[in-house]
């Protein structure tokens, strides 16, 4: 079954106006979400990168991406999906949707 | 865990609640915000791992380690926090479970009392119990309390300013002084569970939710050996045989059933149990409060087969003896309608017209309602009708309205 990968970009964070009753709740949704969904999945450490480019034959290391620009990509998931318009279905699923956009990327195969 | 059982236990917002109160303990009630935002903080961080690394096997403990890191933190930032590290380092073990479930909960029912600290202003209480002990946000108290969320948001500023500037200590008060702040406290729980009990449309599960807590809190303040009285279980006694009528007084549709209406198979009997239990402890003493009397009328109705075989000449003489203590015109309201199922609707109207024209129950739809009831009753339609109009121009929620509105076009036709 071909492997998908689920760029999660936020928008917006859940931020301090989440009561912890709201927090559960969404903790809850992308549990199930997970668990029926997903192969894996990892969360990214905020704020802070390193984007790595060659100028002049040396690598040139910048910072970034920044928290504060938009987009900023959150974490990742991995799903099973027979096609590009199934795994998209299951990405549309996805709570994430409520606070960014999602990129859906088949894994390549190595064979 | 599994994801089900976080939702039963609500965990998040009862260990928001335990933990904000063993903070305040620790970091002292002038920095109630610090307690408050080092759990929000724990929380946060649980929402941002979870989805992706699933429920830790003992989230509790996650949550309390997480906090711990967070409450160190501050203890580094600010040195005037640095006595504080060995009491954090003792009621926040490493690698444990949730310290001593007693301590968190000792630690939660002085939280409550220093919230319904008598020298508060008593709006401020409420808020402040909702908000620190049980977890509540201020949209969730604003839409509990059909307030804007602005007026909550004021009130917890002020409540926290006058903590501070009153100097007010973390403990839980003992000997006379306990039996004198545990009224407060006891009212608070009584509010909160009224709240709930009132049925708004749209807002059931939450309100159900006051009712809980205000279960959970009455029932902690119960088995403490300090707070362990005949009144606490006088409360929780009445506030369990009425949460016991819960499930028949709203249907799906969100309608309002009167207790003479109500399907009594759906009320809750483990409930009823529980709460005649609690009611044969509060006959310990002989300190009789209006709980008491309030819990004796509730358990009348949860033993009676039916409306009409209830024994309406007990509660009559119960309501005479809670209008001795509480001379309100809300429990002649009451006396008058049990009066008026023991000796008849005559009775009843008799008894009314002494408090038809009382001002506090000029917008209270509760007496037209009765009104009309009784003259319907009594074979005069049109005097009904007359009563029910008057009582659908008093505010009233939607539930209440319609049922008015039933009672209405029955008695026209």
């Amino acid at each position: 079954m071909p492997q998908f990968i689920l760029l999660l970009r936020d928008e917006r964070r859940p931020g301090n106006g989440f009561s912890p009753e709201e927090m559960q709740t969404l903790v809850q949704k992308y549990g199930d979400w997970r668990r029926t969904k997903a192969t894996g999945g990892q969360k990214l450490t905020d704020g802070e990168g390193r984007v790595l480019r060659k100028s002049n034959g040396k690598p040139s290391i910048i910072d970034g991406p920044f928290a504060e620009a938009k987009e900023v990509m959150g974490g990742f998931f991995v799903i099973e999906a027979a096609n590009f318009d199934e795994a998209v279905e299951t990405a549309k699923t996805c709570p994430h949707m409520e606070f960014g956009s999602i990129e859906v990327r088949q894994i390549q195969k190595t064979s | 865990m599994n994801d089900s059982a976080l939702a039963v236990d609500h965990l998040f917002r009862h260990q928001s609640g335990r933990m904000v109160s063993t903070l305040t303990r620790i970091f002292g009630p002038r920095r109630l915000d610090l307690a408050e935002e080092v759990v929000q903080d724990a929380l946060l961080k649980a929402l941002e791992l979870w989805p992706f690394e699933g429920i830790p096997a003992n989230p509790s403990a996650w949550l309390i380690q997480v906090a711990k890191n967070r409450a160190l933190d501050a203890i580094r930032r600010e040195a005037s926090l640095a006595e504080k590290l060995p009491e954090l380092a003792r009621a926040f073990p490493e690698q444990t479970m949730p310290a001593s479930h007693t301590e968190f909960d000792d630690d939660q029912l002085s939280m409550m009392f220093l919230c319904c600290h008598p020298s508060l202003a008593s709006e401020l209480r409420v808020a402040l119990t909702l908000k620190t002990v049980a977890g509540f946000s201020v949209r969730e108290i604003a839409r509990a309390f059909l307030a804007e969320e602005a007026t909550i948001a004021q009130r917890l500023v002020r409540g926290k300013r006058q903590i501070r500037e009153q100097c007010i200590d973390f403990e839980m008060p003992s000997g006379t002084e306990l039996r004198a702040r545990l009224d407060s406290v006891l009212e608070v729980l009584y509010l909160l569970f009224n709240e709930g009990y009132s049925a708004h449309q749209g807002e059931s599960l939450l309100r159900a939710d006051l009712c809980d807590e205000a279960i959970r809190l009455a029932g902690l303040l119960a088995t403490h050996p300090a707070s362990d009285l005949p009144k606490t279980h006088a409360l929780l006694a009445l506030l369990l045989l009425h949460a016991s009528r819960l499930p028949a007084r709203v249907n799906a549709a969100g309608d309002l059933f009167l207790l003479r209406d109500q399907d009594r198979s759906l009320w809750n009997r483990e409930l009823i149990v529980e709460g005649l239990r609690e009611l044969h402890r509060s006959a310990e003493g002989n300190e009789l409060t209006p709980y008491h009397l309030q819990a004796g009328i509730a358990a009348q109705h949860a033993l009676a087969p039916t409306y009409d075989a209830t024994d309406w000449e007990d509660i009559t003489e119960q309501y005479d003896q809670l209008y001795q203590i509480d001379p309100s015109p809300i429990v002649a309201l009451n006396r008058a309608i049990a009066l008026s199922r023991w000796k008849g609707p005559k009775a009843g109207l008799a008894a009314l017209t002494q408090i038809e024209h009382h001002p506090a129950l000029a917008h209270y739809h509760l007496l037209p309602a009765t009104l009309g009831e009784l003259s319907s009753e009594l074979g005069m339609p049109e005097k009904a009708a007359q009563y029910y109009r008057s009582a659908l121009e008093c505010s009233c929620t939607e539930p209440e309205r319609r049922l008015l509105q039933k009672r209405l076009s029955q008695t026209v036709n």
